[in-house]
């Protein structure tokens, strides 16, 4: 897709005249991840990976099927449900590797046209920007490090016979190495994955081992008055969140200030305050 | 009809043995000249009226002549109201002397009957054509004659005629700018003279004591009267440069004569026309002439490109000129590689037109040299080294067309070559293709883009200097010149892009595509992931032809933007760069939260979070990522103090880098999320850069 100025010219408007290599659907597949934290206390995803796992870490994704244009298409589908239609090609360091994944019958449609479940199908219509996603998990735990691609490989179709625009249809992650200096990153994941999922116990315990492997990590202390708040412990989690806007004013927290330019620190500090702000306005 | 059939066969023979001839000549040969006209009598009114076509006295080339072909066909309508009339149409020799009156149509007895106010149409003869004798004027149409009874209100009608010559016979032109050229010598033409009819023109260019000479075999075929024959040759404005001395040709019999010759004296190339002609009552036919020539033009060796598969023998033309690697040659449209394409070798004569090789030339060897070898086919795509032009042979032998053809397979979008061929003699000047006579290794026919054409006169290659949109100060985009017309593939399409625009590429993997970037105000191709190099997202990797860098190369990245989905910080988005300025080039990482979003917009902001689809949901998203791309082009946040932002936002704060407005809410009714601001300020467009 295109876009001028305020006109948007999109490539599938323009390929009744063309004669190009690969005619593609304006139906788009896109995977990503559908459980991740970002990279706070470690480096960028490096060799054209777009995320950082760690070896035993759960791998979770999300296909999406996107219709990018503005009329309505149908997805065709091969017969069976998600799991029939999609299969997987996983390399890791370019060789082919085996990694079991599961996917989900469960299919959500979401967009302009509403938010729901829907029955998978042999013909599927999407409206305008409406969005098609299924569940896919890595079953094996990753534990040799390298770079990973994990590619979709389907037979579906729009209407037209045109395969699905391959947007992101490979998801390129790195699964790094544990080391010291990881430890942090990692004890970080497993305490926000512990809090999303209402385990405020286990949460805490995870900001004590980064805490451990990083005594002046900030974010432990923000993780800490998140659980506060969502336990109504306003006072505690005020407290947390002055301590770790201090320990950030102060530049304490030397492993978060290696992998964070002074933008995403200013960026980061100017998060917490308003988070703090918030917070008393409760 | 007997007579007929008995004509037909000798006609065929004719054919035949002629077909032979011309061949042998290498004059090209003639399907059958055909000439077709339309007639539009008046009206024929009254009780019983007729009207006569005398086709003798329309111009030379509407005439039928002996062996030619005739018939004619057309509509007539009654516009009575109320009573049919009767029409008929028949064909005569002259006057008195009936051909054919077979019709066509809903006839009794040949002739048609129309209903009131109605339209009939006809055809004479009802079927096939009438074939003229070569004996005098025995079926030879001269008359069209219609008749209508009945037609009190009136017959109006219309005549269309078709008249074939035999194949080959009577070429030569009936006026002295419709002379036919003649290129090869010796040529020898056929034709008719009827008495005091058609005359017959050629034309040949002579150089400078160059020399004409006409000798034939002349046919009278009329019983009783001798014909004349003279040879008159002219300048191209009409005036006589010379005559032979005239010929009898004795009735029922035949003459031949030679050295009807005309010299140039002229000092310089001349065109001279010949009129070959009978001032008499006799009846030449059939006429045997041959042209004989010295002087004419040296046939030059000369190479052609067909890009689009229609070469044009009569009218030889190269494509080269508007030829684009990798482009349709009628729109500039991108098309599959490898593109066939076919180099032509043919001699040709002063006028350009294709003759015969030399005596003794049978093949031509055709080469390239300073062919490209760019990596891969265009910016950002495949990774061969091999050259961008292949020639399928080199030596090609001359067909039966007179041409030598190899073909030329183009492999690179913004691939080069010079080609040449070579006899045993000459090679022929070298043809840059594409052309670029301005040597600024941009064709010279410019490129098409989806945003118009570029005109590539006066462009440097290694330039970088967009400046659009108005008022932004850091010119270019990133990408030279010769990058953007090679071109990229985008969404699995090959594009060039335009030098007016800035272009930014972006890959983004969350199902929002680029939300509201597109208010940038500059070109935002969102691209497939596969289209970026896989280790450090460049979108111009291919920048190596052979040894040598593109000109003024710079490696430029594409934005890749993810879903990261949760953050402790409650950011929506992060972008990270390699200081000290954001640039595509810089990028590090795009992040977009999704998830904080979801928990942010109301009405679902529950701890922990539900990740409930909420109405505002995608309107942030759209925003977060133009926000982010915002940060990865320079641009800053829109920082109102203490926070203090009035909602709506005045239009100055109105802009996607607006932070700390979208608060953590379940009011379904909240200003902020009721009004996410969807476009760039004018301030910021200023600001952004890509390189």
């Amino acid at each position: 897709m295109r876009t001028t100025g305020w006109i948007v010219l999109t490539i599938t408007a323009l390929l009744g005249t063309l004669l190009s290599a690969l005619d593609y659907s304006p139906l788009v597949l896109i995977v990503s991840p559908a459980e991740y934290f970002g990279d706070m206390y470690t480096a960028p995803p490096q060799g054209g990976a777009t995320h950082v796992f760690f070896p035993g870490e759960s791998v979770k994704l999300r296909i999406a099927i996107s219709n990018w244009s503005s009329s309505p298409q149908t997805l065709l589908t091969t017969p069976g449900g998600p799991p029939d239609n999609l299969g997987f090609r996983v390399s890791r360091d370019g060789n082919a590797v085996n990694l079991g994944l599961a996917v989900d019958n469960m299919v959500r449609q979401t967009g302009p046209s509403g938010n729901f479940d829907v029955q998978w199908d042999r013909r599927m219509d999407l409206g305008p920007r409406d969005t098609l996603t299924v569940r896919a998990d890595v079953l094996d735990k990753i534990s040799t490090p390298g770079l990973y691609v994990i590619e979709v490989v389907h037979q579906m179709t729009d209407a037209e016979a045109r395969l699905l625009r391959p947007q992101a249809s490979r998801f390129q992650l790195e699964v790094r190495e544990r080391s010291a200096e990881t430890l942090c990153e990692i004890a970080r994941r497993s305490a926000l994955r512990a809090f999303l999922s209402g385990d405020y116990q286990e949460a805490r315990n995870m900001t004590d081992q980064m805490l451990a492997a990083n005594p002046q990590s900030f974010l432990a202390h923000v993780i800490r008055g998140d659980i506060a708040a969502a336990e109504r412990s306003l006072l505690e989690a005020d407290r947390s969140y002055e301590l770790a806007i201090a320990m950030l004013e102060q530049g304490r927290d030397t492993l978060f200030l290696r992998s964070a330019g002074k933008f995403h620190l200013d960026d980061s500090l100017q998060a917490l305050r308003s988070k703090r702000q918030r917070l008393s306005g409760r | 009809m007997r007579l007929t059939q008995i004509l037909a066969s000798i006609v065929l023979t004719g054919t035949l043995s002629l077909a032979g001839t011309v061949a042998a000549h290498a004059e090209p040969y003639c399907p059958g000249y055909q000439r077709v006209y339309t007639i539009a009598p008046p009206p024929l009114v009254g009780v019983d009226v007729t009207a006569d076509q005398d086709l003798t006295l329309r111009p030379a080339d509407e005439q039928m002549y002996p062996c030619d072909t005739f018939s004619v066909e057309g509509s007539a309508t009654n516009a009575h109201m109320t009573q049919d009339a009767i029409f008929t149409l028949n064909l005569r020799s002259h006057s008195d002397n009936l051909i054919s009156q077979s019709i066509t149509g809903p006839a009794t007895t040949n002739a048609l009957t129309i209903p009131a106010q109605s339209t009939v149409t006809f055809r004479v003869p009802a079927a096939g054509v009438i074939l003229g004798s070569p004996y005098l004027n025995i079926d030879v149409v001269k008359v069209i004659r219609a008749q209508a009874k009945l037609a009190y209100a009136g017959v109006s009608y219309g005549l269309k005629v078709t008249i074939t010559s035999r194949p080959g016979y009577n070429r030569g032109g009936s006026t002295l700018s419709a002379a036919l050229p003649i290129s090869v010598s010796p040529t020898t033409v056929y034709g008719t003279m009827p008495a005091y009819g058609r005359h017959q023109w050629f034309k040949v260019s002579l150089q400078p004591k160059g020399t004409v000479s006409l000798s034939g075999t002349l046919t009278n075929i009329h019983p009783t009267t001798d014909a004349n024959y003279g040879t008159v040759f002219y300048n191209s404005a009409g005036q006589q440069l010379g005559a032979s001395s005239s010929l009898w040709v004795p009735e029922n019999g035949q003459a031949s004569f030679q050295n009807h010759n005309y010299t140039n004296n002229s000092g310089q190339s001349l065109d001279v026309y010949i009129q070959a002609r009978n001032v008499f009552w006799g009846f030449i036919e059939p006429f045997v002439i041959t042209i004989q020539t010295t002087g004419l033009p040296t046939p030059i060796l000369t190479l052609y490109l067909d890009a689009d598969s229609n070469f044009n023998l009569s009218n030889p033309q190269s494509d080269h000129p508007n030829y684009v690697p990798g482009a349709r040659l009628s729109d500039g449209v991108s098309v599959n590689l490898p593109q066939p394409l076919q180099l032509i070798a043919a001699y040709v004569d002063g006028a350009g037109k294709i003759i015969p090789a030399p005596s003794g030339v049978t093949s031509v060897t055709f080469s390239l040299n300073n062919t490209s070898a760019f990596t891969g086919i265009a910016m950002n795509s495949e990774a061969g080294t091999e050259t961008d032009f292949a020639l399928l042979a080199t030596s090609v032998t001359f067909g039966a067309d007179n041409t030598a053809r190899v073909g030329l397979n183009c492999l690179d979008y913004g691939g080069f070559t010079t080609a040449t061929v070579m006899d045993s003699s000459t090679t022929t000047p070298p043809m840059r293709i594409p052309k670029d006579d301005d040597l600024n290794q941009l064709p010279d026919a410019g490129w098409a883009t989806p945003a118009g054409h570029v005109d590539s006169a006066g462009l440097a290659p290694d330039a970088d200097n967009e400046t659009d949109p108005a008022g932004n100060v850091h010119p270019g985009d990133g990408l030279v010149v010769f990058e953007e017309y090679r071109g990229f593939f985008l969404g699995g399409q090959h594009f060039r892009t335009d030098l007016a625009s800035k272009d930014l590429f972006v890959n983004s993997q969350l199902a929002q595509g680029i939300g509201y970037t597109s208010s940038l105000l500059i070109s935002v191709w969102n691209i497939m992931s596969t289209e970026l190099d896989a280790a450090d997202r460049r979108i111009n990797f291919n920048y190596m032809n052979g040894q040598n860098s593109i000109l003024g190369h710079y490696d430029q990245k594409g934005l890749v933007i993810v879903d990261a989905l949760w953050n402790e910080l409650g950011q929506f988005g992060l972008t990270g760069w390699q200081p000290p300025i954001a640039t595509p080039s810089s990028n590090v990482f795009v992040q977009i939260y999704t998830q904080v979003i979801k928990y942010y917009s109301p009405d679902h902001n529950e701890m922990p979070p539900t990740q409930q689809d909420d109405p505002f949901d995608l309107a942030k998203i759209d925003q977060t990522i133009a926000h982010e791309i915002g940060h990865a082009v320079n641009l800053p946040h829109l920082d109102v103090p203490d926070n203090n932002i009035p909602c709506p936002p005045p239009s100055a704060s109105w802009t996607v880098m607006l932070t700390r407005y979208n608060p953590l809410t379940t009011d379904i009714n909240n200003c902020a999320w009721n009004n996410i601001p969807n476009v760039y300020r004018d301030a910021e467009r200023v600001e952004f850069r890509l390189r």
